[in-house]
């Protein structure tokens, strides 16, 4: 199974700045994203975690600074080669009325085929192997809308995976789905880290999933990253008061080892916490 | 090594090492049966007239083996109308759906949204102050797309990738065009304005290869550059904005090129017809329901819109013994129709 992702690409971005037409939602930033690793993006609503997978993944033009994909400034890439080798499942993909597991998954092959070449053996394996990882094959035949909501999500990450991109990156890829769910989508993402090497990067909302399931932390607030590294190391009292504007007690995880976050109480409720509209535009 | 056609996933997979591709069997087994009514349709229309020929008088006329008298019924006067119908009927279902897939819309049809106005008010300008050649035709038509095209991207823009106030704006704009096309037919000469008024109803009386033979051979090219060169990125759009950029396909890019094929698709037709209404509203629907896909469906849409415009000519031409109607009376009647059931269905939905 590990044929199935080529050699690790490095993704990195330099002093971006990114913005919507005249909205800054953040300046100077700089991050490198650990190859191999599962690297957890957390903030509160409105921080710019979204903005920046969309800039990490080339659909968004940074206003200054670049964006490196194998060292190469990722906006001086053909869109077809950077999708080859970096997937996104963003938020707001729309599944067409009617549309099977198995045809949604085919789309993700869009990066490897051609005008002549429109589903070669290779694409067929790749997405039979997508939906054996996303134990989605029973149901390929279905249609997506019918789905429970678990199902459908994984039927998104089959076609994401049928990508076969060496680079992962998901926005919120858990948000409603109930706890079940969350836990056996988190699951798969850390055995296809770990078994495949994939490099993965995902944005959750919940802190102990990102405690339990991260190699490495980013914490995001206002557009910046004020930390970045192991949970244990990330996680602090200092930083969750100061980020999430919550009282924390931090003790080691008694399941599973790392960190734990239990909150106290709410101590004051951040500007970009308080009720404005989602990050994306 | 495997097999050159296999199926699975009720598909059929065509392979060779250089080129391969899916087709879902039930679509496969609509576009066959449309093509083949679509066929019958034609010979009927071959078949029948003022002098009435059998099946196999027809088919020798074609290939040539048939007395002078019988080919010049069947090739020279009915075969250019009936192959007219089919491809023009083609190319407005492709430009049907390539609307609606832009504007995810069922409602984000030239007709409607005002391509298809825009392209007439373009033809019958250039009728009534140049002349009518083709050439003229097509450049009036073309123009006139092209600046409709223009205007609702730049009114419509700030609306999202709803496509609904596209429509909206479009609607506003088809209406405003028809006064100008009948202030332009007002004020011609007389014997202009008849000329241009019979145009811009829609009509495949009269069509001679000489005359309308460019805009089929153009039509039939540019149907199956579209079908080839954008469904893929097309199918993409219909997954968001995102993710098809993700996936490699700048959704800008796809929208821009779409639009504009769609106005050149459009411009083929109107220039050598006319405005032949709701081919390009209906067509693309009724074929992907009929094809049982999700999301735009290009190749559906080009049998079905063959289909619709080869029967509605024949309906023209016979409905009223002795009477030839322009086809575009016909469309707009069935079409009147098939718009108020989609409204119906759409607003019951809620997506209205």
């Amino acid at each position: 199974m590990s044929q199935s992702v080529p050699e690790p690409s490095s993704l990195r971005a330099d002093r971006i700045t990114m913005a919507y037409q005249d909205r800054i939602i953040g300046e100077d930033l700089s991050v490198d994203i650990a190859d191999g690793r599962f690297t957890v993006i957390i903030g509160p609503n409105g921080c710019g975690k979204s903005t920046l997978l969309r800039s990490l993944s080339r659909l968004l033009r940074t206003r200054s600074g670049t964006v490196y994909l194998d060292g190469k400034d990722i906006h001086r890439s053909r869109a077809q080669d950077v999708a080859g080798r970096l997937g996104l499942l963003p938020q707001t993909a729309i599944a067409p009325p009617g549309i099977t597991v198995f045809d949604l998954a085919r789309r993700g092959r869009y990066p490897h085929q051609s005008i002549l070449s429109r589903w070669s053996a290779q694409d067929e394996a790749a997405v039979h192997r997508a939906l054996a990882q996303t134990e989605m094959t029973e149901l390929a035949d279905r249609p997506v809308d019918e789905l429970s909501g678990g199902q459908r999500q994984r039927a998104w990450v089959a076609m994401v995976l049928a990508q076969e991109s060496s680079i992962l990156l998901l926005d919120e890829p858990t948000t409603f789905l109930d706890v079940a769910h969350q836990i056996s989508l988190l699951d798969l993402f850390a055995q296809l880290n770990s078994d495949e090497g994939r490099t993965t990067v995902a944005v959750l909302h919940d802190i102990n999933h990102a405690a339990r399931y991260a190699d490495d932390i980013i914490v995001m607030s206002h557009g910046r990253i004020v930390a970045h590294g192991p949970p244990v190391d990330v996680l602090t009292p200092e930083l969750l008061a100061e980020v999430f504007g919550v009282e924390a007690v931090v003790i080691d995880d008694p399941v599973n080892g790392g960190p734990h976050i239990i909150t106290r109480h709410r101590t004051r409720i951040p500007a970009s916490v308080a009720p404005t509209r989602e990050e994306a535009p | 090594m495997s097999p050159l056609l296999s199926r699975d996933h009720g598909a059929v997979t065509l392979r060779t090492p250089a080129v391969s591709g899916r087709m879902s069997t039930r679509a496969l087994v609509a576009c066959v049966l449309l093509l083949a009514a679509t066929a019958a349709t034609t010979l009927l229309a071959l078949m029948t007239g003022k002098v009435g020929y059998s099946p196999g008088e027809v088919l020798a006329a074609l290939v040539g083996d048939a007395p002078a008298d019988v080919e010049l019924f069947v090739v020279r006067w009915r075969l250019p109308r009936a192959v007219a119908a089919v491809t023009f009927g083609a190319v407005l279902g492709v430009a049907g759906a390539l609307f609606q897939c832009v504007t995810r819309n069922p409602l984000g049809s030239p007709d409607i949204i005002g391509f298809s106005a825009g392209a007439s008010a373009g033809g019958v300008a250039a009728v009534t102050l140049i002349g009518s050649s083709f050439a003229v035709v097509a450049a009036g038509t073309l123009i006139g797309g092209l600046l409709v095209a223009a205007l609702i991207m730049l009114l419509s823009r700030g609306g999202g990738t709803g496509g609904f106030r596209l429509v909206i704006v479009g609607i506003g704009l088809s209406a405003m065009l028809v006064s100008v096309e009948s202030w332009l037919v007002l004020t011609a000469d007389l014997d202009v304005a008849q000329v241009a008024a019979l145009w811009s109803v829609g009509t495949l009386n009269g069509t001679s290869f000489t005359h309308s033979g460019i805009a089929m051979a153009l039509g039939i090219a540019a149907v199956v550059a579209v079908i080839v060169l954008l469904s893929r990125r097309l199918t993409l759009l219909d997954l968001g904005e995102d993710l098809s950029g993700a996936l490699g396909a700048d959704p800008l890019r796809t929208r821009t090129v779409a639009v504009l094929a769609g106005v050149l698709l459009i411009a083929i037709v109107t220039a050598a017809a006319g405005p032949i209404a709701f081919v390009a509203l209906a067509a693309p629907h009724i074929g992907r329901r009929l094809a049982g896909m999700a999301g735009v469906a290009l190749v559906p849409a080009a049998c079905t819109g063959a289909f619709l415009l080869a029967l509605s000519d024949f309906v023209a031409q016979h409905a009223l013994p002795g009477r030839m109607l322009p086809v575009g009376v016909v469309t707009v009647a069935v079409g009147g129709l098939y718009l108020i059931t989609l409204i119906v269905r759409e607003n019951r939905k809620g997506v209205l």
